[in-house]
């Protein structure tokens, strides 16, 4: 079995996985690749961070169940990605649907208040698109997957993928255009 | 303006840094299933024989003697289970840093 051949070390840490059970092993792949996940996630739930993890931990414990069948083609994040958006898709499915009201009046990281504004600018824009349009914004934006990366995690035809991404960038530079030009309060 | 992999790095810096692990990793390691390992089922069958031993086994029909024998066994049997258990484990090569 070949696993994360762009990655040696994702690719020694899966076999560990796989072939003994390696629990220092997973751990090493929950570290390295948390953050990704959970950042993913976060921009997907519109500001509630704690649902976001809630849905990583999922994530990783259904990576867990089901690494024997990660077949090294791309990378291991994108396959945790993948795992990531479907759970968010089936979650999304359970709960009802989102309104304006329901969204964060700001994300949780107070550090940075220009910075936080930005970010709740980025939320609103991701909560007005489709479940797989937000996601490929953030795969190919935010971690920096190719077009062909997004297909697969999203489980797309490439050239849909690439409208969707195409069509998000416009709205968000629209977007940012219109706030950088409102006056400011 | 757009990078070489096609991203927009003004799009790209509006999403802000990754959240620290914080404990997350913990929280999903506490998780996990217990780690699956055929020698320790083997030795928790054969302690479990051995403590059953005395009632599975009708002393009338084995004879008074044999029971505690069957116990002896079934222990010496545990016993070699947990000494191939922690080969086992002590044979997993040592893991990679990153």
């Amino acid at each position: 079995m070949s696993a994360g051949a762009d990655d040696p070390l994702d690719a020694e840490w899966i076999s560990r996985v796989v072939v003994h059970d390696d629990h220092a092993a997973f751990a090493c792949l929950v570290r390295r690749h948390q953050g990704s996940v959970r950042h993913f996630l976060r921009r997907l739930v519109n500001g509630d961070w704690a649902r976001a993890d809630d849905l990583a931990q999922e994530t990783f414990l259904r990576a867990y169940r089901h690494l024997h069948r990660f077949d090294g083609r791309g990378r291991f994040i994108g396959w945790l990605l993948r795992i990531a958006f479907q759970i968010h898709l089936g979650e999304q499915r359970r709960r009802a649907p989102l309104t304006g009201n329901d969204m964060a009046d700001e994300p949780a990281d107070g550090n940075n208040p220009e910075h936080a504004a930005e970010l709740a600018g980025i939320e609103r824009q991701l909560a007005r698109m489709r479940p797989e349009e937000a996601a490929a914004v953030v795969l190919h934006f935010q971690h920096g997957l190719s077009h062909a990366e997004v297909a697969q995690a999203l489980e797309l035809p490439l050239g849909t993928a690439k409208s969707l991404i195409t069509r998000a960038r416009a709205k968000l530079v629209r977007s940012e255009h219109r706030q950088n030009e409102e006056p400011e309060k | 303006m757009t990078s070489e992999n096609g991203t927009d790095p003004t799009i790209a810096a509006l999403f802000g840094a990754p959240p620290p692990d914080g404990g997350f990793s913990a929280r999903v390691m506490a998780r996990l299933p217990q780690r699956r390992n055929p020698w320790r089922r083997l030795w928790l069958a054969a302690v479990a024989f051995a403590g059953a031993a005395p009632t599975l086994l009708p002393s009338a029909a084995a004879g008074a003697q044999s029971t505690p024998a069957v116990s002896a066994a079934a222990l010496a049997l545990a016993a070699l289970m947990a000494l191939v258990w922690l080969a086992a484990e002590a044979a997993t090569p040592a893991l990679p840093q990153s």
